[in-house]
């Protein structure tokens, strides 16, 4: 299936979609077809529908597209430390291994080698040629596992390397597989992946917004705002001018204590102090009138 | 230099302060400033030879826009559940710049639309696909700014009443499809796409309203879903919903102004879409577009306390931004200086630059060569003015069909 060409095997799946064919193969078509494009929301429901109908793991399925992202969150670390340390190099290459292992037991990252072939071509053409490919909206999921993957593996500079990172992690998330996330956990009523998922996505992109929307979500559908709070704290600890963070800690304080005169002077305390640190940040200005 | 462009001496003042605290948003914001700075000054050396400057490439556009309409690049893949959206933004990209089409190309083209209508109604990404919002509206847009009797036939408005019914939620929101995600451009896409086609009735939007309001975040904007950030895209489908329920006054206008004011970029002169972060050119649409709705509705309130000469955030700055930073050399425009062109942002700055060269009463303000003046828009659904009114005056004409949920 791998190295059918896009229009064969959505013309598979619109015949299998007419068919309301929901079997295993129904299944593995999805997985290429969201390979190919992760942001066809037909795709996404029938692959739903079809999961529901065979009774699969869910977990399963959650774990598979959580995967990419935690090789992705690993990679960074030691990309950043690579920059430092260029005799880090092995360990990368080592890394790079592992997630090679990874790929192979994971059909999802497996056919992300389509992406990553079609992208080391357009990688020895030229750079901004890069930018079109991973810059168009969508190539979302795979973007992090599997360019990084690539990028550790042939990427000959460090330079280089970076600025496919930049360009990959906005596209961390969509708001279909958002959605897609949000169903599977419904049907679960299993949120323990969530918090985990969505800091590794933040911890690449601190301010993308479907990984919010969907933390947002887990959390106030399942009562975990335990410790947000101090996760907030860290992400401001990080870049004080994150808005993301501080939009956060107004929706745990107003979800959990409320404002009340108590909790108003301990914000007002808070932000006082955030200020004298940055005075322009305009992002805690806003949270002080809030 | 041309007299309606700013000094960019004196904005240079308005460049970023870190106060010696760097954090990955003042370093990246502090980049982008300096790839603005570039092209400025750049800008201003060719200025002192050519008093138009800056020009708008209309033919450059054009021919990227009119190429794109029949051969996309591979990495356009991604959006093929996104094809009535490709179809609007080349269309309305092109109304813009006063280009037009041949009928058979129009015909076509409406044909491939009626293709992505679903058989229980509404538009699909594309043809065989779930019917869906999103492309529900881009493909109502499309065939309203082809404006033929054709384009408008081929909408089955019974049939999309009733699938705007289907994915309506209790309280007042929508789905984007049936099954799918709740946020506010649900809400807006429904709303637009019933008001332009005139099979709005109050039992479909019972609720809207109130579910709108509750994403009014405390930043002042409003949010994809309740609890969210503040967010340029948001922000404009909130307001423009609102108005489309003749109901803006149960928002917080005031705050909502002072958040919308503090979107445009003191160096940049483009607008950001979220509090401290970077300028984008497809905001000078979401966030500039937002500011004639604005406009009436504080006519509305007190019409001695408005501008009678402007909208309320600079817009030479702004068609400055989108006229120096935004353009490629090629045709096509893009998010900010360094980044690749597609059509998605040439529709959005461009729409975003119409916004600001025309005020009420066809008043018009035009940074640079005077035929950079692109056609008037209509605001709230983001269609050729001209376009918005045929469309709306002759779906007036049909009977509202009275569809029930089922």
């Amino acid at each position: 299936m791998l190295f059918f060409p896009v229009k064969d095997i959505y013309d598979y799946f619109r015949a299998v979609l007419k068919l309301c064919e929901k079997s295993e193969r129904a299944l593995k078509l999805t997985t290429d077809a969201l390979e190919l494009n992760p942001a066809n929301y037909t795709v996404w429901q029938y692959r739903r529908e079809i999961l529901k109908h065979l009774n699969k793991d869910l977990i399963q399925e959650l774990q598979k597209y959580s995967v990419d992202f935690d090789i992705g969150r690993r990679m960074k670390v030691d990309l950043w430390a690579g920059e430092q340390d260029k005799s880090k190099v092995r360990r990368e290459r080592n890394l790079g291994k592992e997630a090679e292992e990874c790929a192979c037991s994971n059909v999802v990252t497996l056919c992300g080698t389509y992406h990553a072939s079609l992208f080391l071509r357009q990688l020895d053409c030229h750079g901004n040629i890069l930018c079109d490919l991973t810059n168009s909206y969508s190539h979302l999921e795979q973007a992090l596992g599997v360019l990084l993957f690539f990028s550790v593996l042939v990427v000959k500079s460090w330079d280089e390397c970076e600025k496919i990172h930049k360009y990959s992690t906005s596209l961390a998330i969509s708001s279909v597989h958002r959605h897609h996330r949000r169903v599977l956990v419904e049907w679960l009523q299993d949120p323990s992946y969530e918090l985990s998922f969505t800091e590794a996505i933040l911890s690449q992109d601190p301010k993308n917004y479907h990984a919010w929307q969907h933390r947002q979500w887990v959390i106030r559908t399942f009562k975990l705002f335990q410790n947000e709070l101090q996760y907030v704290d860290q992400l401001l600890d990080d870049d004080i001018r994150n808005n993301s963070a501080w939009n956060q800690r107004y929706f745990v304080v107003n979800n959990t204590t409320g404002f009340t005169p108590d909790v108003i002077e301990r914000e007002l305390a808070f932000t006082l102090d955030k200020i004298k640190t940055v005075a322009s940040n305009e992002s805690a200005w806003n949270y002080l009138r809030g | 230099m041309a007299a309606n462009v700013r000094s960019f001496e004196s904005i240079k003042k308005e460049r970023f302060k870190d106060e010696n605290c760097p954090t990955p948003t003042s370093e990246e914001q502090m980049k982008v400033e300096e790839s603005v700075e570039q092209l400025f000054d750049l800008f201003s050396k060719m200025v002192e030879i050519d008093l138009d400057a800056p020009t708008l490439l209309r033919l450059h556009h054009a021919t990227f826009l009119k190429k794109s309409l029949t051969y996309l690049p591979n990495s356009y893949q991604c959006l093929d559940a996104s094809r009535p959206w490709l179809c609007y933004w080349i269309l309305h990209s092109l109304e813009l710049l006063d280009e037009t089409l041949v009928p058979e190309d129009i015909s076509k083209i409406v044909q491939f639309l009626g293709k992505c209508q679903c058989p229980d109604g509404g538009f699909a990404g594309g043809p065989g696909q779930f019917p869906h919002l999103a492309p529900t509206y881009a493909a109502v847009n499309a065939l309203c700014t082809l404006g033929t009797e054709e384009a408008y036939s081929i909408i089955d408005r019974e049939k999309l009443q009733k699938f705007l019914w289907s994915v309506r939620s209790p309280d007042g929101a929508f789905m984007m499809h049936p099954g799918g995600e709740v946020d506010i451009r649900g809400v807006y896409c429904a709303l637009a796409v019933a008001r332009l086609t005139n099979i709005y009735t109050d039992a479909l939007f019972n609720n809207s309203a109130n579910w709108i309001v509750s994403c009014q975040t405390y930043e002042g904007g409003f949010s994809g879903s309740p609890g969210m950030e503040a967010h340029g895209g948001y922000g404009f489908c909130g307001l423009a919903a609102l108005s489309l329920l003749g109901k803006e006054h149960l928002c917080d206008i005031k705050s909502f102004m002072r958040w919308i004011v503090n979107r445009q970029m003191r160096f940049e002169g483009g607008f950001q879409g979220r509090t401290n972060k970077l300028v984008d050119g497809c905001y000078s649409f979401w966030q500039g577009g937002a500011f004639p709705l604005l406009h009436r509705i504080l006519m509305q309130e007190d019409k001695n306390a408005v501008s009678m000469e402007r909208w309320l955030f600079h817009q030479e700055a702004l068609q400055e931004y989108v006229l120096i930073c935004c353009q490629n050399s090629s045709g096509g425009l893009v998010d900010k200086p360094t980044k690749p062109r597609d059509i998605y942002h040439t529709c959005y700055t461009l729409s975003g630059l119409s916004v600001a060269q025309h005020f009420v009463h066809g008043k018009a303000n035009i940074v640079g060569s005077p035929h950079n003046e692109l056609a008037p828009i209509h605001p709230i659904y983001n269609v050729g003015l001209e376009a918005a009114l045929n469309a709306l005056q002759y779906f007036q004409q049909l009977p509202v069909p009275q569809t029930q949920p089922s």
